[in-house]
């Protein structure tokens, strides 16, 4: 493949049929950039093949969704699509906490208390007070709270009205079906236009565009925590409105 | 605690880890609750996060006790120039009682929350 017209005829193929083999087909052709990418942003305290596999997953989301007709070539629109994902990682990867064995341990501990403590008071608790609940110095809480443990798509999470749990792959957006419904109620889409234009945004992408919370993050230039602060300030908000 | 100050260079990423523990620490101090504390610590560093996207070489970020907690962001040095942070400052609004942005000719200079 060495014309450009014949790629833009793969695309329009793959766009039309979504046959997997064309798009791999596209990816290893164009997998150079992804390669003299990476290779650029290597040597500044973040593994290469990391940044590798950084760089081809948002070459494989570039080919997916590229389209030859609206007049870009391909390479002029990966190459900044690509950057930015490194760039991103990186802002990520300098926020990731890397802290000891122990402080993951009482993490657990940490968000058990809260959550328990909530249950009991309605209130989130204090540092002070969930150290003399775990028994822990003050300061291990504050370094626990650092800690972003991944979460199993088996763990079970409350539902909204606190009733019933369900696993979390159950209450993951699947592309934007459960907000469908959601969307049907009245009251909350008035509730929803009262929202500053800032927060309509956010429950705009993450649950009518079904998209998570580190592509919101992506999109609006903040990190995924970030959204995530804002999304549960969101909800509560919400919440309370519709009480 | 009448101020406490943490100045770095906005380069040095691993000092963002420290800001929040910072942040973090000084919220325990005031006997805030943990939501709080994790909004309070996301804004500070996201306004760093700021100052640094709008070109500023170093960050000054001042705790102090103003009838409740107040953290000044302020950016110093390298050569500031106006960046799209609007969405990021618009969060911040959202997720802090009190929100001021101090901008010197367009160009966000200072951040200052308080809870």
């Amino acid at each position: 493949m060495t014309d450009e017209r014949e790629t833009d005829g793969l695309f329009r193929e793959y766009k039309r049929t979504g046959d997997v083999s064309i798009r791999n087909k596209l990816v290893e052709h164009y997998m150079y950039i992804a390669e003299i990418l990476a290779k650029k942003f290597s040597g500044r305290g973040v593994e290469y093949d990391d940044l590798y596999q950084v760089a081809s997953e948002a070459l494989i989301e570039g080919v997916e969704k590229f389209d030859p007709d609206l007049g870009n070539r391909f390479t002029t629109y990966i190459t900044p699509t690509i950057t930015g994902n490194i760039k991103n990682y990186f802002r990520d990867y300098s926020r990731s906490v890397r802290l000891p064995r122990r402080v993951y341990a009482a993490a657990a501990k940490v968000r058990e208390a809260t959550d328990e403590f909530y249950r009991t008071h309605g209130v989130k608790p204090t540092v002070k007070q969930l150290s003399e609940i775990l028994g822990f110095e003050e300061e291990l809480i504050i370094e626990a709270l650092e800690c972003r443990s991944p979460v199993s798509l088996d763990a079970r999470v409350s539902s909204a009205d606190g009733e019933d749990d369900a696993p979390l792959y159950d209450v993951v957006s699947d592309g934007g079906s459960a907000f469908e419904s959601f969307e049907d109620n009245e009251s909350l889409k008035t509730e929803i236009k009262k929202l500053d234009p800032t927060e309509q945004k956010v429950i705009s992408l993450r649950f009518l565009q079904g998209k998570s919370q580190s592509e919101v993050g992506k999109i609006l230039g903040v990190s995924q925590m970030f959204v995530s602060r804002a999304e549960k300030r969101i909800v509560e908000k919400l919440k309370e409105a519709l009480l | 605690m009448k101020e406490l100050s943490v100045k770095f260079y906005l380069a040095d990423s691993a000092y963002f880890t420290a800001l929040r523990l910072v942040a973090g620490a000084v919220c325990s101090a005031h006997d805030i609750d943990v939501d709080t504390l994790e909004d309070f610590k996301v804004c500070v560093t996201e306004s760093a996060i700021i100052l640094k996207d709008c070109g500023f070489e170093k960050v000054n970020v001042t705790f102090s006790d103003d009838g409740g907690l107040c953290c000044s962001v302020e950016g110093e040095g390298g050569s500031p120039k106006e960046s799209g942070n609007e969405f990021s400052l618009a969060l911040i609004s959202a997720l802090v009682e009190n929100c001021e942005i101090d901008r010197r000719g367009g160009i966000v200079g200072r951040v200052t929350l308080k809870i």
